[in-house]
């Protein structure tokens, strides 16, 4: 085990997607699709052969900032794995630009879940499989690099919690810790501790939607897509699903995964203990689903519907489901949608109720899970930060209580939060300038940088008063996308962490 | 008795004063030289200084002989620990420790101060004894002075009498036949600043202080009769949050009825203490002098200011600005007794002495029988003893009028069974009957006297 630790992160990541191209080989195999099997057989040995001489080549490259190497190589792997991911894809695929093949791997990757391939046919099975995998391995990279590389750096949300700087470790002048972990021993032991975790999770998921009734190579795709929370599906649609309403209830139970990291971390990272629901994140996100779902649910009866239909029973149930499960997918930035979805919109007598999902992507899931957007840890740290100035307008002089971690978020915790915030906001109003000079239209454009930057690529086909299809964009306009989603991805502070001239100190 | 009190702060001091006077062997042992040296200048007792956990530190104060130690430094475990010392070293008896953190304190763990484990026999909590007499005088605002005694069956209320109370100039002996089924005794009245146990045909004047010893259900009555209603509190101001302040918002904050409590702390991190600690309570950080923030506490129409900084003068001096902002009642803590004749003219209702309170909890340890509760009254000029009656005692089995109380004493109250009875000639005291005393100082040993084994057993 010890030399692979002391390869750069890079390569490993290499090796390991190199791999891992063995999988839609061997489903390929299994199918009769020899072509693709051939494709991702010969792929896995050059990468292989690739990752080892770049091994080679860099085994004896001393970093003097272990720090700054890991997000080099974090960066770099979400940017260049994906054209060793679209390599083989792209030639399997046959009927494909480069630069598609390359953008539904980053899309992929960054968990984000956007495809230009929307027509059900397009693809073989084991190239679904291949999405949906790629995505898989992103999110399992995600969970594993926020505990071991962003945590220690005060990074990706754990910034809001933090006592030391941004971009900084902790723990400085304690003189009895004579040996600080080095961030590759946190990267083996976490990875240790997180895999079988997230593998299990996946597995119980993917019988539960065997049993449900769907086609194993069809639900383990959909379980692999709601852990990583990527969307990606190889059925143009979860509504289509063969699983029905036990399937989604199933995914809808594993989404609690992507709000807070508590549901799976099991106190590996100094959090507050106590129960899951006094969590601020999980607390929060159940708020914003119950506040939304009743939105929808309550605007039938404020607004004048020209639905005059008679509301039975069945159509309410299935109109608050659709809400219910919609909302949570679209909060952890997974972007399924429910069948009831259609039902939710109409009930609601509300065109545009793809708006609400705009909002609920932007805010996100928890901090140091798969999910994207602004995280609901920094989301809580603002809404602590108000209340509190709002009580100061009646007492000046009051003090807040809460405790010194509470009182911490309130004040440094909402000041990066907002850095943060308007950090994104920047963002948006950057790509959505960017996309308007590819000539993206500008509500398209809106949406479109919305869900890239989110990581919510469903978001496109739901959001928008039509659907917006990838497909029909420019490839400028796919290159622009592609690196907002690495952005959002990574977050915009960890790349900004990369220029703190700390990290690039001898 | 040779007493050893370790820890010369407010409490020991206060301690070694009470013991000192009366003829107990004190010694005093505390780290800062300085304030030995002060003690052994004052009081009459020896100094050591030294840490107080020490074995050879409690040695050289004569830990082999002594009868009691009382561990009363600032630090929860060095109080613990010298206990613990006193105990497996030396042997020492009796064995009575300050705590402070409440979570030593909970309940669910008082096992720890068994003989085998931590060998702690009394626990005292001084912040906490003050900020329960606190919550009493917010329960009877209408009293300067109150404490409850008999398991809370029975108050001594110290009411100021002015014009419009109806008993004015009457015997007390009118009163019983008056009243009679009122269950309160009048047990001492001071007047001119004398304090003195009134005989049957003494009359109340206007200007008196009276302390009466009434039943708890009686006591809206009680204070009726003697010109006073009751409000009930709603809103009220707390300026100190220290152990005191944070105890009585937490203790205000337990209770059904919504009161609303805002706290005034100067220093921030007592605030932001006092603030994690509390719910719904605001926290104000700043000067409770400050007539701004007192404003922004919303004094005007509270009910009550609590005033428990450890500064007597900023107590005093809150309490006068609280009042003269339209604040309808103003207790203040006061440590040095010699303040308390300025509550008349700075029109303060009422006074926590946190001395008698800390100090009533220790004597009840130090007395001899079965004595549950003392509390002194004024600046240790009376007490009140309660005492359960013992088959050898010589009062035991007497009628009231055959006792030979001595003059400056009085019976306020009798519990026979878990029930109060008015005490007259007649009653018969017998064994096993919880009785509570008012007696002057210096007939103080003479009660107790009483209420030990008599000569005759032996």
């Amino acid at each position: 085990m010890q030399w692979i630790v002391r390869q750069p992160f890079f390569v490993v990541l290499m090796g390991l997607g190199a791999l891992a191209m063995l999988v839609p080989s061997a489903h390929a195999a299994v199918l009769g699709d020899f072509h693709t099997m051939r494709v991702f057989f010969y792929g896995c040995i050059l990468f292989s052969l690739v990752t080892v001489m770049v091994g080679l080549a860099t085994a004896r490259d001393e970093h003097d900032s272990v720090a700054r190497s890991q997000l080099v190589g974090l960066l770099s792997a979400f940017t260049l794995l994906p054209v060793m991911f679209a390599l083989p894809f792209y030639t399997a695929v046959g009927t494909t630009t480069a630069v598609n093949a390359w953008f539904e791997m980053v899309s992929s990757f960054t968990t984000t879940g956007a495809t230009v391939y929307d027509g059900v046919g397009r693809l073989t099975p084991s190239q679904h499989l291949w999405r949906g995998l790629v995505g898989w391995m992103g999110g399992l990279l995600v969970w594993i690099t926020a505990v071991s590389i962003f945590a220690p750096l005060n990074l990706g949300g754990f910034e809001v919690r933090a006592s030391g700087g941004v971009g900084k470790g902790r723990l400085v002048g304690f003189a009895q810790i004579g040996k600080v972990a080095d961030p590759s021993e946190r990267l083996v032991r976490f990875t240790l501790a997180l895999a079988p975790v997230y593998i299990g999770l996946t597995g119980i998921l993917w019988i539960g939607l065997v049993i449900a009734g769907e086609l194993p190579y069809v639900a383990l795709i959909h379980a692999m897509s709601t852990l990583s929370t990527s969307g990606i599906t190889p059925i143009g649609g979860l509504y289509l699903a063969a699983s029905g309403f036990w399937g989604e209830l199933l995914i809808f139970a594993f989404f609690a995964f992507a709000l807070s990291r508590r549901t799976f971390s099991f106190g590996q990272a100094n959090e507050a203990q106590g129960p899951i629901w006094r969590d601020p994140e999980f607390g929060m996100a159940l708020v914003l689903i119950a506040t939304v779902t009743f939105a929808l649910f309550t605007l039938h009866f404020i607004g004048a519907t020209e639905n005059t239909a008679p509301a039975t029973i069945a159509t309410v149930a299935d109109a608050v489901w659709g809400a219910l499960f919609t909302v949570t997918s679209f909060l952890t930035t997974t972007g399924f949608e429910s069948r009831g979805w259609q039902e939710a919109t109409d009930w609601s007598g509300l065109g545009s109720a793809g708006l609400f999902l705009i909002g609920l992507a932007l805010i996100g899931g928890g901090v140091a899970t798969t999910a994207g957007g602004v995280k609901l840890l920094r989301i809580y740290a603002l809404y602590r930060h108000s209340e509190r100035e709002q009580d100061r307008l009646l007492y000046p002089a009051s003090v807040g209580g809460g405790g010194r971690d509470a009182r911490r978020i309130r004040r440094q915790g909402a000041y990066i939060s907002w850095i943060f915030f308007m950090l994104f906001a920047l963002s948006i109003a950057a790509v959505m300038v960017l996309l308007s000079l590819t000539g993206v239209q500008f509500e398209t454009s809106m949406v479109l940088a919305v869900s890239a930057l989110s990581t919510t690529g469903p978001l496109a086909a739901v959001a928008a008063e039509t659907p917006i299809a990838y497909s029909g964009i420019p490839d400028a306009a796919k290159v622009v996308l592609a690196f907002a989603m690495v952005l959002g991805r990574l977050e915009t502070l960890a790349i900004i962490a990369l220029f703190n001239p700390e990290i690039w100190q001898r | 008795m040779k007493v050893i009190i370790c820890g010369a702060g407010q409490v020991g001091w206060q301690i070694a004063r009470y013991l000192s006077g009366e003829n107990n062997d004190v010694t005093v042992v505390d780290n800062n030289p300085d304030l030995v040296r002060r003690a052994t200048d004052t009081l009459d007792v020896q100094g050591v200084a030294g840490f107080a956990s020490y074995p050879d530190v409690l040695d050289r104060a004569g830990a082999t002989d002594a009868d009691m130690i009382i561990a009363a430094t600032y630090s929860d475990e060095v109080n613990m620990v010298t206990c613990q010392v006193a105990h497996s070293v030396f042997s020492v008896q009796r064995k009575i420790a300050r705590l402070r953190a409440q979570n030593y304190l909970d309940t669910r763990y008082s096992d720890l101060y068994r003989r085998n484990h931590l060998p702690i026999d009394v626990v005292i909590s001084p912040e906490k004894e003050v900020a329960e007499a606190a919550l009493q005088r917010l329960a009877a605002p209408a009293a300067f002075d109150t404490e409850s005694f008999l398991e809370g069956r029975a108050q001594l209320l110290g009411i100021s009498i002015d014009e419009d109370c109806p008993v004015v100039n009457t015997p007390l002996r009118q009163l019983t036949d008056l009243f009679s089924t009122l269950r309160a005794v009048v047990v001492g009245i001071r007047r001119d600043g004398v304090l003195f146990a009134p005989a049957a045909g003494d009359q109340i004047f206007v200007g008196d202080d009276c302390y009466v010893f009434t039943d708890t259900d009686d006591m809206a009555r009680t204070l009726e009769i003697f010109g006073k209603t009751q409000h009930k509190q709603e809103r009220i101001v707390i300026i100190g949050g220290g152990n005191v302040g944070l105890g009585v918002a937490l203790a205000l904050e337990d209770r059904t009825d919504r009161v609303r409590v805002k706290i005034i702390e100067k220093n921030r991190e007592m605030a932001e203490r006092a603030a994690d600690a509390l719910d719904r309570t605001i926290v104000l950080n700043g000067d409770g002098l400050d007539a701004a923030l007192l404003e922004e506490a919303n004094i005007g129409s509270a009910d009550a200011v609590l005033a428990v900084t450890d500064d007597d003068k900023t107590n005093l001096l809150a309490s006068v600005r609280a009042k003269e902002m339209g604040c309808k009642m103003a207790i203040s803590l006061l440590n040095d007794p010699s303040l308390v004749p300025l509550m008349g003219p700075l029109d303060i209702d009422a006074y926590i002495n946190p001395r008698s309170t800390t100090v009533s909890s220790i004597l009840r340890h130090i007395r001899h029988g079965r004595v549950r509760g003392v509390y002194s009254i004024g600046d240790a000029e009376a007490e009140i003893i309660e005492a359960q009656v013992l088959s050898t005692s010589p009062i035991s089995g007497q009628k009231v009028r055959e006792v030979d109380f001595p003059e400056g004493t009085l019976i306020g109250g009798i519990m026979k069974g878990g029930k109060i009875v008015r005490p007259t000639g007649d009653t018969r005291i017998e064994e096993g009957d919880v009785i509570a005393i008012f007696a002057m100082s210096e007939d103080v040993p003479e009660v107790e006297r009483l209420l030990q084994v008599s000569i005759d057993f032996f």
